[in-house]
Protein backbone atom coordinates (compact mmCIF):
# COMPACT_ATOMS: atom_id res chain seq x y z
CA UNK A 1 0.00 0.00 0.00
CA UNK A 2 1.11 3.48 -0.91
CA UNK A 3 -0.19 6.22 1.62
CA UNK A 4 -0.19 9.50 0.32
CA UNK A 5 -1.76 13.12 1.95
CA UNK A 6 -5.36 11.71 0.64
CA UNK A 7 -5.19 8.57 2.57
CA UNK A 8 -2.32 9.37 5.94
CA UNK A 9 -5.64 9.66 8.34
CA UNK A 10 -6.62 5.67 7.65
CA UNK A 11 -3.08 4.55 8.57
CA UNK A 12 -3.41 6.86 11.65
CA UNK A 13 -6.15 5.74 12.88
CA UNK A 14 -4.68 3.91 15.42
CA UNK A 15 -3.27 7.06 17.61
CA UNK A 16 -6.46 7.17 19.63
CA UNK A 17 -8.52 10.23 20.17
CA UNK A 18 -6.03 12.25 18.03
CA UNK A 19 -6.79 10.89 15.06
CA UNK A 20 -10.07 12.02 14.76
CA UNK A 21 -9.15 15.30 15.50
CA UNK A 22 -6.57 15.57 13.09
CA UNK A 23 -9.13 14.41 10.37
CA UNK A 24 -11.84 17.09 11.49
CA UNK A 25 -9.08 19.54 10.94
CA UNK A 26 -8.37 18.62 7.60
CA UNK A 27 -11.67 18.62 6.69
CA UNK A 28 -12.28 22.01 8.00
CA UNK A 29 -9.23 23.16 5.95
CA UNK A 30 -11.58 21.58 2.39
CA UNK A 31 -14.94 22.72 3.72
CA UNK A 32 -13.94 26.23 4.33
CA UNK A 33 -14.85 28.80 1.55
CA UNK A 34 -12.51 31.68 1.99
CA UNK A 35 -9.84 30.13 -0.45
CA UNK A 36 -11.78 27.80 -3.03
CA UNK A 37 -10.65 23.93 -2.50
CA UNK A 38 -10.12 23.88 -6.09
CA UNK A 39 -7.35 26.01 -5.65
CA UNK A 40 -5.39 23.81 -2.61
CA UNK A 41 -5.68 21.29 -4.55
CA UNK A 42 -3.52 22.41 -7.20
CA UNK A 43 -1.40 23.61 -4.24
CA UNK A 44 -1.31 20.15 -3.04
CA UNK A 45 -0.20 19.09 -6.81
CA UNK A 46 2.63 21.59 -7.08
CA UNK A 47 3.96 21.01 -3.73
CA UNK A 48 3.93 17.30 -4.24
CA UNK A 49 5.61 17.96 -8.14
CA UNK A 50 8.27 19.91 -5.41
CA UNK A 51 8.82 17.08 -3.52
CA UNK A 52 9.01 14.88 -6.56
CA UNK A 53 6.25 12.92 -4.94
CA UNK A 54 5.10 10.56 -7.77
CA UNK A 55 2.27 8.85 -5.69
CA UNK A 56 0.74 12.57 -4.94
CA UNK A 57 0.15 13.16 -8.00
CA UNK A 58 -1.55 10.08 -9.11
CA UNK A 59 -4.38 10.58 -6.77
CA UNK A 60 -6.88 13.73 -6.42
CA UNK A 61 -8.55 15.10 -3.47
CA UNK A 62 -11.99 13.23 -3.71
CA UNK A 63 -14.11 16.21 -2.61
CA UNK A 64 -13.25 18.84 -5.35
CA UNK A 65 -12.43 18.69 -9.43
CA UNK A 66 -9.81 20.09 -11.19
CA UNK A 67 -9.89 20.97 -15.06
CA UNK A 68 -7.09 18.48 -16.82
CA UNK A 69 -5.32 21.48 -18.15
CA UNK A 70 -5.42 23.81 -14.91
CA UNK A 71 -3.81 20.69 -13.44
CA UNK A 72 -1.37 19.86 -16.12
CA UNK A 73 -0.42 23.46 -16.13
CA UNK A 74 0.61 23.66 -12.46
CA UNK A 75 2.66 20.49 -12.08
CA UNK A 76 4.68 21.61 -15.31
CA UNK A 77 5.43 25.01 -13.42
CA UNK A 78 3.61 26.54 -15.82
CA UNK A 79 1.02 28.46 -13.78
CA UNK A 80 2.09 32.07 -13.59
CA UNK A 81 2.60 32.63 -17.56
CA UNK A 82 0.35 30.35 -19.58
CA UNK A 83 -2.99 32.34 -18.66
CA UNK A 84 -5.04 29.69 -17.16
CA UNK A 85 -5.16 31.24 -13.98
CA UNK A 86 -6.87 34.97 -12.24
CA UNK A 87 -3.90 36.66 -10.72
CA UNK A 88 -4.98 35.97 -7.08
CA UNK A 89 -4.66 32.20 -8.47
CA UNK A 90 -0.96 32.83 -9.66
CA UNK A 91 -0.06 34.61 -6.17
CA UNK A 92 -1.65 31.96 -3.88
CA UNK A 93 0.51 29.27 -6.53
CA UNK A 94 3.79 31.42 -6.32
CA UNK A 95 3.55 31.66 -2.38
CA UNK A 96 2.74 28.12 -2.22
CA UNK A 97 5.89 27.09 -4.25
CA UNK A 98 7.67 29.47 -1.59
CA UNK A 99 6.35 28.19 1.26
CA UNK A 100 7.23 24.76 0.44
CA UNK A 101 11.33 25.60 0.34
CA UNK A 102 11.24 27.96 3.09
CA UNK A 103 8.23 29.94 4.99
CA UNK A 104 10.77 32.83 5.88
CA UNK A 105 11.69 33.55 2.60
CA UNK A 106 7.79 34.57 1.60
CA UNK A 107 7.88 38.31 1.47
CA UNK A 108 5.52 40.92 2.21
CA UNK A 109 4.23 41.79 -1.39
CA UNK A 110 3.76 37.67 -1.87
CA UNK A 111 1.34 37.95 1.25
CA UNK A 112 -0.31 41.30 -0.02
CA UNK A 113 -1.31 39.81 -3.57
CA UNK A 114 -2.92 37.07 -2.01
CA UNK A 115 -4.47 39.31 0.72
CA UNK A 116 -5.91 42.12 -2.31
CA UNK A 117 -8.33 38.85 -3.59
CA UNK A 118 -8.86 37.08 -0.42
CA UNK A 119 -8.47 38.77 2.04
CA UNK A 120 -6.35 38.74 5.78
CA UNK A 121 -8.66 35.30 6.72
CA UNK A 122 -7.43 33.96 2.96
CA UNK A 123 -3.96 34.15 3.75
CA UNK A 124 -4.44 33.37 7.03
CA UNK A 125 -6.46 30.15 5.53
CA UNK A 126 -3.85 29.04 2.98
CA UNK A 127 -1.15 28.89 5.33
CA UNK A 128 -2.73 26.93 7.79
CA UNK A 129 -3.62 24.65 4.67
CA UNK A 130 -0.41 24.54 3.40
CA UNK A 131 0.77 23.48 6.82
CA UNK A 132 -1.13 20.18 6.64
CA UNK A 133 -1.02 19.76 2.92
CA UNK A 134 3.02 19.92 3.07
CA UNK A 135 2.57 18.44 6.12
CA UNK A 136 0.59 15.06 5.51
CA UNK A 137 2.83 14.59 2.10
CA UNK A 138 5.84 14.31 3.91
CA UNK A 139 4.08 12.01 6.34
CA UNK A 140 2.44 10.18 4.13
CA UNK A 141 6.09 9.19 2.36
CA UNK A 142 8.01 9.02 5.94
CA UNK A 143 5.03 6.03 6.80
CA UNK A 144 6.09 4.71 3.51
CA UNK A 145 9.57 4.25 4.23
CA UNK A 146 8.80 2.59 7.86
CA UNK A 147 6.07 0.11 6.30
CA UNK A 148 8.96 -0.36 3.93
CA UNK A 149 11.72 -1.29 6.83
CA UNK A 150 8.73 -3.70 8.44
CA UNK A 151 7.84 -5.22 5.06
CA UNK B 1 11.85 36.80 7.44
CA UNK B 2 8.87 39.63 8.34
CA UNK B 3 9.14 40.96 11.46
CA UNK B 4 5.43 42.76 11.43
CA UNK B 5 2.85 40.76 11.37
CA UNK B 6 1.01 40.63 7.98
CA UNK B 7 -2.25 40.50 9.16
CA UNK B 8 -4.76 41.91 11.96
CA UNK B 9 -5.28 39.46 15.36
CA UNK B 10 -8.81 39.08 16.10
CA UNK B 11 -10.43 42.48 18.28
CA UNK B 12 -12.08 40.21 20.81
CA UNK B 13 -10.11 38.11 23.11
CA UNK B 14 -10.82 35.49 24.67
CA UNK B 15 -7.92 33.74 26.53
CA UNK B 16 -6.69 31.41 24.54
CA UNK B 17 -3.05 31.76 22.70
CA UNK B 18 -4.91 30.02 19.49
CA UNK B 19 -7.95 31.87 18.85
CA UNK B 20 -6.34 35.48 19.99
CA UNK B 21 -3.87 35.00 17.50
CA UNK B 22 -4.45 35.34 13.84
CA UNK B 23 -5.55 32.18 13.14
CA UNK B 24 -8.35 33.48 15.29
CA UNK B 25 -9.61 35.42 12.03
CA UNK B 26 -11.06 32.13 10.48
CA UNK B 27 -13.31 30.88 13.57
CA UNK B 28 -13.92 27.76 10.89
CA UNK B 29 -10.94 26.31 10.79
CA UNK B 30 -9.36 27.74 14.23
CA UNK B 31 -11.46 25.75 16.58
CA UNK B 32 -10.43 22.65 15.06
CA UNK B 33 -6.80 23.69 15.29
CA UNK B 34 -7.51 24.11 19.30
CA UNK B 35 -9.08 20.53 19.27
CA UNK B 36 -6.38 19.17 17.79
CA UNK B 37 -3.74 20.79 19.72
CA UNK B 38 -5.56 19.41 22.98
CA UNK B 39 -6.16 15.88 21.51
CA UNK B 40 -2.54 15.92 20.72
CA UNK B 41 -1.16 16.54 24.15
CA UNK B 42 -4.15 14.98 26.30
CA UNK B 43 -5.11 12.05 24.21
CA UNK B 44 -2.95 9.66 22.65
CA UNK B 45 0.45 7.15 23.19
CA UNK B 46 3.22 9.61 24.17
CA UNK B 47 4.16 11.25 27.31
CA UNK B 48 4.11 15.11 26.88
CA UNK B 49 7.70 15.06 28.02
CA UNK B 50 8.52 13.16 24.51
CA UNK B 51 6.10 15.11 22.60
CA UNK B 52 7.93 18.34 23.61
CA UNK B 53 11.63 17.23 22.42
CA UNK B 54 9.85 16.72 19.12
CA UNK B 55 8.14 19.75 19.46
CA UNK B 56 11.11 22.21 20.22
CA UNK B 57 13.51 19.39 17.26
CA UNK B 58 10.94 20.89 15.48
CA UNK B 59 10.64 24.62 16.50
CA UNK B 60 14.60 24.65 16.19
CA UNK B 61 14.83 23.47 12.76
CA UNK B 62 11.63 25.75 11.53
CA UNK B 63 13.69 28.37 12.85
CA UNK B 64 10.40 29.78 15.06
CA UNK B 65 11.31 32.04 17.63
CA UNK B 66 7.72 31.69 19.77
CA UNK B 67 8.49 28.19 19.74
CA UNK B 68 11.62 27.93 20.58
CA UNK B 69 11.01 29.77 23.71
CA UNK B 70 7.77 28.04 25.23
CA UNK B 71 7.78 25.02 27.66
CA UNK B 72 3.95 23.12 28.15
CA UNK B 73 3.25 23.14 31.49
CA UNK B 74 2.48 19.39 30.53
CA UNK B 75 5.69 18.55 29.75
CA UNK B 76 7.63 19.96 32.58
CA UNK B 77 5.22 18.06 34.90
CA UNK B 78 6.08 15.12 32.90
CA UNK B 79 9.83 15.68 33.56
CA UNK B 80 10.90 17.82 31.12
CA UNK B 81 13.99 19.50 32.24
CA UNK B 82 16.20 21.90 30.33
CA UNK B 83 19.09 19.76 30.26
CA UNK B 84 17.04 17.35 28.14
CA UNK B 85 15.69 20.46 26.11
CA UNK B 86 19.51 21.30 25.79
CA UNK B 87 20.06 17.96 23.83
CA UNK B 88 17.82 18.82 21.23
CA UNK B 89 20.86 19.80 18.82
CA UNK B 90 22.35 18.39 15.96
CA UNK B 91 24.46 16.71 17.31
CA UNK B 92 21.54 15.05 19.51
CA UNK B 93 22.80 11.36 18.86
CA UNK B 94 25.92 11.80 20.59
CA UNK B 95 23.91 14.04 23.38
CA UNK B 96 22.56 12.39 26.65
CA UNK B 97 19.21 11.55 25.66
CA UNK B 98 17.82 8.28 25.85
CA UNK B 99 17.94 5.98 22.68
CA UNK B 100 14.06 6.25 22.98
CA UNK B 101 14.63 10.28 22.35
CA UNK B 102 16.75 10.10 20.21
CA UNK B 103 14.89 8.10 17.89
CA UNK B 104 12.14 10.12 17.91
CA UNK B 105 14.16 13.16 17.12
CA UNK B 106 15.46 10.78 14.17
CA UNK B 107 11.72 10.53 13.02
CA UNK B 108 11.01 13.95 12.98
CA UNK B 109 14.30 14.77 11.08
CA UNK B 110 13.09 12.16 8.21
CA UNK B 111 9.98 14.62 8.10
CA UNK B 112 11.61 18.13 8.95
CA UNK B 113 15.27 17.57 6.70
CA UNK B 114 14.31 14.96 4.07
CA UNK B 115 10.66 15.34 2.98
CA UNK B 116 9.56 11.82 4.67
CA UNK B 117 12.45 9.71 2.95
CA UNK B 118 14.44 7.64 5.58
CA UNK B 119 16.67 4.97 5.05
CA UNK B 120 15.85 1.18 5.70
CA UNK B 121 18.60 0.50 8.58
CA UNK B 122 16.90 3.82 10.85
CA UNK B 123 13.34 3.20 9.59
CA UNK B 124 13.88 -0.20 11.58
CA UNK B 125 15.48 1.35 14.15
CA UNK B 126 12.42 3.75 14.73
CA UNK B 127 9.87 0.79 14.12
CA UNK B 128 11.93 -1.30 16.85
CA UNK B 129 11.44 1.89 19.14
CA UNK B 130 7.85 2.72 19.64
CA UNK B 131 4.68 0.93 18.75
CA UNK B 132 2.71 1.26 16.18
CA UNK B 133 -0.27 3.19 18.06
CA UNK B 134 2.79 5.56 19.17
CA UNK B 135 3.89 6.23 16.30
CA UNK B 136 0.80 7.17 14.94
CA UNK B 137 0.67 9.67 17.24
CA UNK B 138 3.66 10.94 17.01
CA UNK B 139 2.83 11.53 13.38
CA UNK B 140 -0.25 13.57 14.21
CA UNK B 141 1.89 15.41 16.95
CA UNK B 142 5.09 16.62 14.49
CA UNK B 143 2.15 17.24 11.74
CA UNK B 144 0.60 19.63 13.97
CA UNK B 145 3.34 21.05 15.49
CA UNK B 146 5.18 21.97 12.13
CA UNK B 147 2.08 23.40 10.29
CA UNK B 148 1.97 25.47 13.63
CA UNK B 149 5.46 26.67 13.49
CA UNK B 150 5.43 26.88 9.63
CA UNK B 151 2.12 29.60 10.32
CA UNK B 152 3.94 31.73 12.51
CA UNK B 153 6.70 32.25 10.33
CA UNK B 154 4.77 32.59 6.76
CA UNK B 155 2.79 35.35 8.66
CA UNK B 156 5.08 37.54 9.98
CA UNK B 157 5.65 39.35 13.45
CA UNK B 158 8.66 37.03 14.75
CA UNK B 159 10.89 38.46 17.18
CA UNK B 160 14.80 38.45 17.03
CA UNK B 161 14.81 36.55 20.56
CA UNK B 162 12.59 35.74 23.41
CA UNK B 163 13.39 34.48 26.83
CA UNK B 164 12.16 31.11 27.72
CA UNK B 165 8.76 30.97 29.19
CA UNK B 166 5.80 28.24 30.31
CA UNK B 167 2.39 27.77 28.77
CA UNK B 168 -0.44 26.35 30.07
CA UNK B 169 -2.11 23.74 27.82
CA UNK B 170 -4.89 25.34 29.26
CA UNK B 171 -4.47 28.48 27.31
CA UNK B 172 -4.75 26.83 24.76
CA UNK B 173 -7.54 24.68 24.71
CA UNK B 174 -10.45 26.58 26.39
Amino acid sequence: MNTTSITLGDVLARAGSAAPAFETMWQALWSQRRVPPALLELCRLRLAQLHGAAAELAVAHPAVQVPPARRDSVIRGGFATDGQFAPGEVAVLSLAEVYAQDPAAITDGMADAVRRTYGDAGLVVLIEALGFIDGRIRMARLTNALARAGA
Amino acid sequence: MSSHLRVAVPREQTGNSIRDSALGLVPETVEPLIALNERVWNGGAVRPALLELVRLRNARLVNCVFCRSVRYDVARADGLTEDKVAGVTDGYEQSSLDEREKRALVFADAYLKSGGELDPIRAAEVRAAFTPEELAHLAIALVSFNAASRCAVSLGGMPEDLPVMEILLSQTTC
